[in-house]
C-alpha cells in the first residue's frame, strides 16, 4: 500500500480520536465542576488541557489530511476516491499474505507471554517457555542450540538482576 | 581552602577500595544504560540499597559512577540496535544508527563516549564555580516557564525528527501529551481517562512507552519468515580520526554543554530533553548545505546530544547541593542517598560540611573518566551484538524489556502497558510518525498541564503576566518562529517578494 | 556439545529448585528477604523513614528487608498491591498516615485503617513559612491578612491531601477565612516556589523546610505541633497554639509514618515483627536520621497505634471531606468526627 494511502487513512482514525478526547475533556470539566470539587473555572478545571489537546489533534491532523490528497492537477475528491481504493485493493491482496501472518503469529507468542504466562508463571520460566516458543517458531537454528540459548539466556538474566542488582524478579 | 579540600578529594578517589568501586560502579552504571528499559533513575534506585553498608566515602563514589555510567551507557544500544538505553539516548539514535548502518558504529560509539566524558567534566566546572549564580537562575523558573519550555521542547523534537513534514512529528507529540493526561490530576487529583481502573489512575510510566515505541518495532522488524540479514559489521577505525572529528566540533561540545548544564539545573527536566535542545541548536546554527544530513548520520549530531544529556548530570546536581531540590529524576534518587548517607545538602551545605561540594565534584570527573576507559572497552563487545543473529538476540532484548518495565513499579501492569504501546509503535513507524516527540511528549506532559493550570490560578486567570517576564518572551519569540517557519509563512513571504 | 548441554539443564533446574525452596518453609519466621512497600517515589519523607526503619529492622529479623517504591495514584497502587498479596508477612507496607486513613473516603478501598495491623513510628509537623522579604512576620500578620482578603493569600502545598493541605486547613480554620490553594508535584517543587516566592505562604513538613529556615532564607511563623520546637540553637519556633489556643482540637497536624500488615498473619509472626520494631526504634542510627530530619519518635505498637489512630483518622478525614477534596463521607466507614 503507497505510504501516502495509509497515512491519509490513519489521520481520520487521529481525527475521531482527536474529537474523543477533546469530549471527554469536557466530561472531566463537569465532573470536576460538581461535587465535591466545585472547580467551575475552564482553565483552571482538569478537562483543560485534554480538550485543548483534542482540538489541537483534530487540527493538526487535517493539516496532515490535506498534505496527503493534494496532488498536482487533481482534484481532491478523486484523490480520496483513488487512495481508498488502493486501500480495498491491498487488503484484497494481502489476504492471503505468509509473511505479514508469520510475524504477526510472533507478535501473539510475545502477547501470551506478556499477558499469560507472566501472570501464571513465576519469571524464569515464562521466559525460558517464551525463548524456547520463539525461537523453534523462527526456526533460529538447529534444535540444541535454540535450547541451549534459552536455557543460558535466561541463567544469565536471572542471575544478573536477581544477584547482582538485588531485584526481586516476578 | 578550596585546593585543600579538592586534594583530600582526590587522596580519598585514588584509596584502592575506592578505585575498585569506581570501576565496579561505573561497569554496572553502563550495563544498565545499555540494557533497554533499565534507565539511570532505576540503577541508582537499586543500588541505594546495596551501598548503604559502605563507607560514606565509598558509598558516594558508586553512586555517582552509576549515574554517569548509566547515562553514558544509553547510546550504545540506541547506535546499534536503534533501541535507546535510556530515554536520554532518545536523540542520539537518530544519526548514532544510521552511523551504525553505514558501518560506522564503531566510530560512533567512540564519539559519543568521549563527548559524554568531556560533557561531565565541563558540567563539574560548572558546579565548582558557579553553583550560587546558577541556582538563582534556577529560581527564575516558574509556572509560565516551564510551561513554555515544555512546548518549545515537544516543538523543536517534531521539528528535528519529522523533518519532511512537522505537523507528523507534532501529532506525534500531542499523542504523548495525551498520554500523560492518564491518572489522577497532579493539581486537583482528579482521575482523567482512568476509567476506575487503579492501575491507570497511577497514570502511564515513561519506561514501558519508551520501551513500546522504540524497541518493539525493532524487535519485530527481525521476526520475519525469510530473513533478510544485512549484516552490518562495525569497521575498524582510527581513534584519532574519533579526535580529531571532536577537535573540529569543539565549539558544538562547549555550547551543547553549556545548554545541557542549564536545562540540567532547572527542576524537573532532565537529560532527555537536554540532548534534544543541545540538538536543535546545533542543526539551526549548521549551514543550510549541511542541514539535510542531519539524521543521517551526521556526527554533530552525536557530539551534541550526548554532550547535551550528559552534562545535565553537573547541572541536576547544582539544586541538589544548593537547594536539595533534585534537577531531574535520577537526580531525585541519588539525594535520598545523599540524606540516608547523613549529609544535608541545601542552603547550609556550605558552612556545615564544605568539603562535600568538592568530593562530588572529584567523584564525577573520576567518574566520567572511568566510564570512558571502561566504555570504550565494553563497546568492543557490544560492537559485536550487530553480527549476532538477531532472531537469537531480539527476544533475548524482549525478555529485558519485560523486566526493565516491571521493575519501575514492581508491578506486571506496566509490561502488558509496554505491549500496547509496541503495537502503537509499529503503527507509528510504519506510518512514518516519529516516536521521540510522542515519548518527550509523555515525559513533559506532566509538566505543561499542571504548570498551565497554576499559573492561571495565581493570575486568575489571566494570560497577562506570560508577556511580562523576560524567559516567557524568549521562548515565545522562538514558539512563533518555529510554528510560522514550519507552516510556510515564510516561503509565502518570499516568494511575494520575488513576485514583486 | 551435548554434554554441556545437560549439564546446563541440571544448573538450571538446581538454581530453579533452590529459588523455590526459599519460600517452602515457614516455621522459622523469616526465612526469606521481606519485601517492604512505600507507595510513593524513592527521595520522599516516607521513603526515607522507611529505609531507615528497615535497615534497623532488617538487623533484628536477621534478613535484608528490601524497599520497594511502587509509586502512583496518591499512594494508593502500592497500598491496593499490599493489601492484596498474600498475608504471609513478607510483604510490608510502610505508608504516611495521612494518605493512608483516608484511602476509604477518596473512594480507592473499602478496607480502613482497622483492618491494618500499624506501628507508628515518626511524627513530623507541619511548618508555615514564608520568603525572607514577606511582609508577614508573625502568624498574627498572617491570619489577619487572611481575614482580610479572604481566598487572595496563596498557600503552596505539595497536592491535595499532602501534609501541606492539612497545615493549611488549620490556618483556615483558625483564620476562618478561604486561601488560595497552589499544588505543586511533591515537597520539593513546592519549597523552590516559596524561595522564589511565586506563593505566599508555604505550609509543609518542617523536614523540608529547616535548612532553609536555619540559613535565613525563609522566615518561619509557627508550627503546627503542640508544642514549641528549637531546630538549631538560637531557632526556636513558636507552636500556633501561643497565638490562636483555638488551634488546639485541630493539633497537633503533621505527617505520620508507619510500618502496616493486612490483618490475619499469626500472633507468633506479629510477635516477632513487634520486637523488631521496637530494636528499630531505639537504633542509634534511626534517632540520629530522626534528629536530622526534626521527626518525634513516636514508639506506638499496635494496640496504642490503633487508639491513636481513631483519634488521627477523625481529626484528617473530616478536615478533608468539609474542604472538598474527598467524595465520601467518613460516615459511611463509622469514622466519628
Amino acid at each position: 500500500m503507497e505510504s501516502k494511502t495509509k497515512e491519509m487513512i490513519f489521520s481520520l482514525v487521529l481525527m475521531v480520536f482527536g474529537v474523543y478526547v477533546a469530549i471527554e475533556g469536557y466530561m472531566i470539566f463537569l465532573r470536576a465542576a460538581s461535587a465535591p470539587y466545585f472547580i467551575t473555572e475552564f482553565t483552571v478545571s482538569p478537562g483543560f488541557v485534554p480538550v485543548i489537546l483534542g482540538v489541537a489533534l483534530v487540527f493538526f491532523s487535517i493539516l496532515h489530511f490535506i498534505s496527503c490528497i493534494r496532488e498536482e492537477g487533481k482534484k481532491p475528491g478523486e484523490v480520496i476516491k483513488e487512495h481508498f481504493a488502493e486501500a480495498a485493493a491491498w487488503v484484497k491482496a494481502n489476504k492471503r499474505n505468509v509473511d505479514i501472518a508469520f510475524t504477526i503469529g510472533a507478535v501473539i507468542i510475545m502477547g501470551i507471554y506478556t499477558y499469560v504466562l507472566m501472570e501464571l508463571l513465576p519469571f524464569w520460566a515464562a521466559t525460558l517457555i517464551f525463548l524456547l516458543a520463539i525461537f523453534f517458531y523462527l526456526r533460529t537454528d538447529k534444535w540444541w542450540k535454540n535450547i541451549l540459548v534459552a536455557v543460558l539466556g535466561v541463567i544469565a538474566i536471572v542471575l544478573v538482576f536477581q544477584y547482582c542488582f538485588n531485584a526481586a524478579l516476578p | 581552602m578550596a585546593l585543600e579540600y579538592i586534594g583530600i578529594a582526590f587522596m580519598t578517589a585514588l584509596q584502592p577500595l575506592n578505585l575498585l568501586v569506581l570501576v565496579l560502579s561505573t561497569l554496572v552504571g553502563l550495563v544498565m544504560g545499555v540494557l533497554p528499559g533499565l534507565s539511570a533513575t532505576m540503577a541508582i534506585a537499586l543500588l541505594t540499597g546495596l551501598t548503604y553498608n559502605f563507607p560514606t566515602q565509598t558509598a558516594i563514589i558508586s553512586l555517582l559512577a552509576i549515574y554517569v555510567g548509566a547515562i553514558s551507557g544509553g547510546c550504545q544500544s540506541a547506535i546499534l540496535l536503534n533501541i535507546p538505553g535510556t530515554p536520554a539516548s532518545a536523540a542520539t539514535a537518530l544519526d548514532g544508527h544510521p552511523m551504525a548502518l553505514q558501518g560506522k558504529g564503531g566510530l560512533a560509539i567512540f564519539i559519543a563516549t568521549t563527548v559524554s566524558c568531556l560533557g561531565t567534566l565541563i558540567s563539574v566546572v560548572f558546579v565548582l564555580t558557579l553553583t550560587p549564580l546558577l541556582t538563582s537562575l534556577a529560581l527564575k523558573f516558574t509556572s509560565w516557564e516551564f510551561f513554555l519550555l515544555s512546548i518549545f521542547g515537544i516543538l523543536i523534537c517534531g521539528t528535528i525528527t519529522a523533518q519532511a513534514s512537522p505537523v507528523k512529528g507534532w501529532i506525534s507529540g500531542i499523542l504523548g501529551l495525551i498520554v500523560a493526561m492518564v491518572g489522577l490530576d497532579t493539581v486537583d487529583t482528579i482521575a482523567r481517562f482512568s476509567y476506575g481502573n487503579v492501575n491507570l489512575m497511577s497514570g502511564i510510566q515513561l519506561i514501558p512507552v519508551m520501551i513500546g515505541l522504540f524497541g518493539f518495532p525493532e524487535i519485530v522488524r527481525a521476526f520475519k519468515r525469510h530473513s533478510d540479514d544485512q549484516v552490518t559489521k562495525a569497521s575498524k577505525f582510527e581513534m584519532k580520526q574519533g579526535f580529531s572529528l571532536i577537535f573540529r566540533n569543539f565549539g558544538n561540545v562547549l555550547r551543547s554543554a553549556c545548554i545541557g548544564v542549564g536545562v540540567g539545573i532547572i527542576p524537573g527536566v532532565g537529560e532527555d530533553t537536554g540532548g534534544w535542545l543541545s540538538y536543535w541548536a546545533t542543526r539551526s546554527l549548521a549551514p543550510a548545505d549541511e542541514k539535510d544530513s542531519f539524521g543521517k548520520g551526521n556526527p554533530k549530531g552525536i557530539i551534541s546530544t550526548e554532550t547535551g544529556n550528559n552534562s545535565c548530570i553537573g547541572g541536576a546536581i547544582i539544586p541538589v547541593l544548593s537547594l536539595a531540590v533534585p534537577g531531574s529524576a535520577p537526580a531525585a534518587v541519588l539525594l535520598a542517598a545523599f540524606l540516608m548517607h547523613g549529609y544535608r545538602p541545601g542552603p547550609l551545605l556550605m558552612t556545615e560540611s564544605p568539603d562535600f561540594l568538592y568530593n562530588v565534584c572529584i567523584y564525577l570527573a573520576f567518574a566520567s573518566v572511568a566510564m570512558w576507559l571502561i566504555a570504550l572497552g565494553l563497546s568492543k563487545l557490544t560492537v559485536r551484538l550487530l553480527g549476532v543473529n538477531k532472531k537469537y538476540l531480539m527476544p533475548i532484548v524482549y525478555a529485558l524489556c519485560v523486566i526493565g518495565s516491571y521493575l519501575i513499579n514492581y508491578n506486571l501492569f506496566d509490561v502488558k502497558v509496554m505491549f500496547v504501546f509496541g503495537l502503537l509503535g509499529i503503527v507509528l513507524t510504519s506510518m512514518n510518525f516519529p516516536a521521540a516527540p510522542f515519548l518527550l511528549g509523555v515525559i513533559l506532559g506532566p509538566m505543561l498541564d499542571s504548570n498551565l493550570r497554576r499559573a492561571l490560578r495565581l493570575s486568575d486567570g489571566s494570560f497577562l503576566p506570560m508577556f511580562q517576564r523576560p524567559i516567557c518572551l524568549f521562548f515565545l519569540a522562538f514558539i512563533i518562529l518555529l510554528i510560522l517557519a514550519q507552516l510556510g509563512v515564510f516561503k509565502v513571504l518570499k516568494g511575494k517578494k520575488l513576485a514583486d | 556439545m551435548k554434554k554441556l548441554l545437560s549439564i546446563l539443564l541440571v544448573l538450571a533446574l538446581v538454581a530453579s529448585t533452590s529459588l523455590f525452596a526459599q519460600g517452602a518453609s515457614e516455621d522459622n519466621y523469616p526465612s526469606k528477604n521481606i519485601n517492604l512497600t512505600v507507595p510513593y517515589g524513592a527521595g520522599g519523607t516516607t521513603d526515607l523513614t522507611a529505609r531507615a526503619l528497615a535497615n534497623a529492622m532488617g538487623r533484628d529479623l536477621g534478613v535484608t528487608i528490601n524497599v520497594v517504591n511502587t509509586a502512583g495514584a496518591g499512594g494508593s497502587a502500592g497500598t491496593l498491591i499490599v493489601q492484596n498479596a498474600p498475608v504471609d508477612g513478607y510483604s510490608l507496607l510502610a505508608n504516611g498516615m495521612l494518605s493512608f486513613v483516608t484511602l476509604p473516603i477518596n473512594g480507592y478501598t473499602d478496607k480502613t485503617f482497622r483492618d491494618w495491623d500499624v506501628w507508628v513510628a515518626t511524627y513530623a509537623p507541619n511548618v508555615v513559612v514564608v520568603p525572607a522579604d514577606s511582609p508577614y512576620n508573625t502568624i498574627q500578620d498572617l491570619i489577619e491578612a487572611m481575614r482580610a482578603n479572604p481566598g487572595q493569600i496563596t498557600i503552596g502545598t505539595a497536592g491535595i491531601g499532602s501534609g501541606g493541605h492539612f497545615g493549611a486547613e488549620v490556618l483556615k480554620q483558625v483564620a476562618g477565612a478561604d486561601y488560595k490553594h497552589i499544588t505543586y508535584a511533591g515537597g520539593g517543587p513546592a519549597f523552590t516556589a516559596i524561595l522564589s516566592g511565586e506563593v505566599d505562604v508555604c505550609t509543609q513538613l518542617l523536614a523540608e523546610n529547616k535548612d532553609a529556615i536555619i540559613s535565613g532564607d525563609l522566615k518561619a511563623l509557627c508550627t503546627l505541633a503542640d508544642e514549641p520546637i528549637t531546630i538549631a540553637e538560637g531557632v526556636t519556633i513558636p507552636s500556633i497554639k501561643e497565638a490562636y489556643p483555638e488551634a488546639e482540637p485541630w493539633l497537633p497536624m503533621g505527617e505520620v509514618t508507619g510500618i502496616l500488615i493486612p490483618k490475619g498473619l499469626d500472633e507468633a509472626k506479629l510477635q516477632k515483627i513487634d520486637h523488631a520494631f521496637d530494636v528499630a526504634i531505639q537504633d542509634q542510627e534511626f534517632i540520629d536520621f530522626c534528629a536530622l530530619r526534626s521527626f518525634d519518635i513516636t514508639p506506638y505498637g499496635r494496640a496504642e497505634s490503633q487508639a491513636y489512630l481513631e483519634d488521627f483518622a477523625s481529626r484528617v478525614c473530616w478536615m478533608l471531606y468539609d474542604a472538598g477534596a474527598a467524595p465520601i463521607s467518613p460516615d459511611e466507614f463509622g469514622i466519628e468526627r
